[in-house]
């Protein structure tokens, strides 16, 4: 397929290069734009302390305090801009994340909503099993060390939003402004201001539109109304996380009835979960999807990730091998992501991030050693909120759609879900457990 | 060859006793600066020759333990340091006073310029902050334990002692000295991974981690081959290299685990989506065993090259040119 790179828009990028650099400076000495800092209602956002922490390169100050923490952890995959581009990236599967897009996958934000912080420190605290994203939940055990990961989540913060901005330009820009039309010239503040003013405005615009989709996540009600996940875990009261603290029990013949059913709906038409699982859940070797971030550099230029002869022209722009994204074989009890559910009953922590410097404990319903409830809170997660990013949807609900799932059908299916590891089918939810209790309600 | 022994006067033990002190405390040295970029710390501190404006030796011992780790990492490295090139100095003059030899003296000096070079090199990297710098350090030190590693093999009773089968020179000589090069090359190669800067391109990376590999299935053909050479009918006698084989190999096979090891620990199992184990497995940051996995590996590394050039040294010392033979037969007394 023959293409040809537009020349004029490497100038229109070197544009919106520029812009970047005057909104949120250099990755040495990075800033918020003035608009949001000048606003009180960014206040929680356009945290100085957490920039100068994060960025430049590694080491400390004469204050002993450590500075170059996204260099130190993370910038060797995920780049130095967040990019997804870092000197490792080729070499790992799956490649490290883009944050540009504002897309992440853990999260207890719903499907299209930008994560919380917290959502991030979970991501960062506990890693992604099978995968090259580490823990750092060890740097937690260390008073030197505790606040390091909410640091690095503010600026995964910051330099997604840099790079949704980035995006947005790039793409109002092609869209909106004529060819000989500026986006953005520094020197026109001296030389025409009345020009620059108007541009600026116009790129404040676009920065006002991206930080607002963030700052939606951050308030923990809003949190609760807009997602499937939070509001099914404070409407049965699964707040704390806990989903063994229950005394009731639920019998054998319940659990195995509750199970058969779930296997209904993971087999039929309302949740569809066989179709790209299978009927055993280990997934389809030869579905061939592919996740979002491979699909702006593919599908949607219209270019065939399969067909190596149309995406290799565009490896030296930065694109990667595309990689399909499999179903994941449900039979391997290995669920990612860790859902904060200690952050939804603690307002005061999610909103202001007062997260900062807390320790890890045992108490955490999300602490390694509670790994069972965090698979079945994982599953319920992925099940009511979907996994963005990839092709897992999030499940229609009988809430706001009829023929949806209820609640005690997502149950079932979650129960079902968790059966399907052979390990997890001997202990399959313990007679104990707060989800066997709901299932008791009918 | 009972009538061919040159009478060793006993004089440089302590040569070759601070020689041993030096080099048992640049291995330790090497360790802690491993570790040192493993933990990212090497600006932990950041003024040099002074700890966050002490005297390096003044600076408070309880900030030093109960400080942050990083910092810990990178002052202890700095002390160690400052130790070596303290046994150095007591080194030469020891082979001032002992050492008969010219040009084992000259070696011994060599190795005072050499670690104080490194040591310069060490707070070069601070001053500018130059991860470059931080590279280079982390190549050349091993190199000066390798130069301390052959101050201990010369200065030894076995090397000054004429009391050996000696062995025509080959090939298989300069494929010892091969040996130690290449050795060099991969921790070279080892040192620009491990101090990837963070712009550094996909390619560049992956291209680095190829050559790397494909250095280590060199290496161990060269050892395989080396140490099968040494165990052949005209090698199998010389004494100074049989407990060397072994050292070798068995540094070797360390060395590929802990390679394979560092590659999980930095990133990922492979495969990690076909069993259970494999898929639940998450590297930790900062992980008690990944610090240690890593670090040896990179310490095992220098080891490799001191061991690599002892066994070269050893064989060259037991080695001759067919002129060195001529010669020697002619010194011989008439019967």
């Amino acid at each position: 397929m023959e293409r040809e790179l537009r020349e004029d828009l490497a100038d229109r990028s070197k544009e919106v290069a520029n812009a970047l650099l005057f909104a949120f400076g250099t990755p040495n000495e990075p800033r918020w734009p003035e608009i949001l800092v000048e606003s009180e209602k960014y206040d929680a956002l356009t945290d100085y302390k957490s920039l100068i922490r994060a960025s430049g390169p590694v080491g400390r100050n004469f204050d002993l305090v450590e500075v170059g923490l996204y260099r130190k952890q993370c910038a060797q995959c995920h780049g130095i801009t967040g990019d997804g581009f870092g000197p490792t990236a080729a070499l790992l599967d799956p490649y490290p994340r883009d944050f540009r897009r504002g897309t992440f996958k853990f999260k207890n934000a719903s499907y299209g909503a930008r994560p919380s912080v917290e959502d991030l420190v979970q991501t960062i605290t506990y890693g992604v099993p099978g995968t090259s994203m580490p823990a750092m939940a060890n740097l937690k055990r260390s008073k030197h060390y505790a606040d390091d990961i909410t640091v690095l989540a503010r600026y995964v913060r910051f330099l997604a939003i840099r790079g949704e901005v980035e995006r947005e330009l790039m793409m109002d820009t092609v869209r909106d402004l004529d060819e000989n039309e500026v986006l953005f010239k520094l020197e026109q503040r001296e030389t025409d201001p009345e020009a620059f003013r108007n541009n600026l405005s116009r790129i404040n615009e676009v920065i006002v539109r991206v930080v607002d989709r963030w700052m939606l996540s951050e308030g923990v009600e809003e949190q609760h109304k807009r997602s499937p996940f939070s509001a099914f875990v404070v409407k049965h009261e699964f707040a704390k996380g806990d989903l063994s603290s229950d005394s009731e029990a639920m019998t054998e013949v319940l659990l195995q009835e509750s199970m058969q059913r779930g296997r209904e709906l993971f087999e039929g038409s309302i949740a569809a979960c066989a179709q790209c699982h299978g009927k055993d859940g280990v997934g389809d070797p030869k579905w061939k999807d592919y996740d979002e971030w491979t699909k702006d550099w593919t599908i949607r230029a219209g270019i065939n990730p399969a067909v190596r002869a149309e995406w290799k022209p565009l490896k030296p722009l930065g694109l990667l091998k595309p990689v399909a994204a499999a179903p994941r074989n449900l039979t391997l009890q290995a669920y990612r992501g860790v859902p904060a559910t200690m952050a939804l009953e603690d307002n005061a922590l999610a909103n202001s991030g007062s997260s900062q410097g807390k320790a890890l404990t045992e108490e955490d319903a999300t602490h390694p050693k509670h790994s069972k409830n965090n698979s079945r809170l994982a599953i319920l997660r992925a099940v009511l909120n979907g996994i963005e990013g990839s092709p897992m949807p999030a499940a229609a609900l009988a809430a706001s759609t009829s023929g949806g799932l209820t609640d005690e059908q997502v149950m079932d299916l979650v129960r079902f879900v968790e059966s399907l590891s052979s390990s997890a089918a001997a202990v399959a939810v313990p007679a104990t457990s707060g989800l066997a209790v709901m299932g008791t309600d009918r | 060859m009972s009538d061919q022994i040159t009478t060793i006067p006993q004089v440089g033990k302590w040569v070759h006793r601070w020689a041993w002190a030096v080099s048992l405390t640049i291995f330790p040295l090497i360790w802690v600066g491993g570790l040192v970029t493993t933990q990212d710390a090497g600006m932990a501190v950041p003024d040099w020759p002074g700890t966050y404006g002490y005297n390096m030796f003044a600076y408070p011992v309880s900030a030093w333990v109960y400080g942050p780790f990083d910092l810990m990492v990178e002052h202890g490295h700095r002390l160690l340091g400052s130790l070596a090139g303290l046994l150095v100095i007591c080194l030469c003059v020891a082979a001032w006073i002992d050492e008969p030899r010219r040009w084992v003296r000259l070696l011994c000096y060599g190795l005072l310029a050499a670690i104080v070079a490194q040591g310069l090199l060490g707070g070069a990297r601070v001053v500018f902050d130059a991860r470059t710098l931080a590279m280079i350090h982390g190549c050349t030190g091993p190199l000066v334990f390798a130069l301390a590693a052959s101050v201990v093999t010369v200065t030894s009773s076995w090397w000054k002692c004429d009391d050996k089968v000696f062995v025509a020179r080959g090939w298989f000589a300069w494929m010892t000295l091969g040996l130690f090069l290449a050795a060099v090359v991969q921790l070279a190669l080892g040192a620009q991974l491990r101090h990837i800067q963070p712009w550094a391109s996909p390619g560049f990376f992956t291209s680095l981690v190829h050559t790397h590999l494909t250095m280590a299935l060199l290496l161990l053909v060269m050892v395989v081959v080396v140490l099968t050479v040494s165990t052949t009918r005209r090698y199998r006698d010389l004494q100074g290299i049989r407990g060397l084989r072994l050292v070798i190999s068995g540094l070797l096979i360390v060395q590929i685990l802990l390679g394979c090891g560092t590659w999980v620990a930095n990133y990922a199992l492979p495969l990690a989506g076909s069993t259970t184990i494999l898929s639940r497995y998450t590297i930790a940051i900062q992980g008690y065993w990944e610090s240690w996995i890593v670090t040896g590996h990179q310490a095992t590394g220098s080891l490799i090259i001191v061991s690599a050039l002892v066994f070269a040294l050893r064989v060259w010392r037991q080695t001759r040119t067919t002129q060195q033979f001529d010669l020697s037969i002619s010194h011989q007394p008439t019967p």
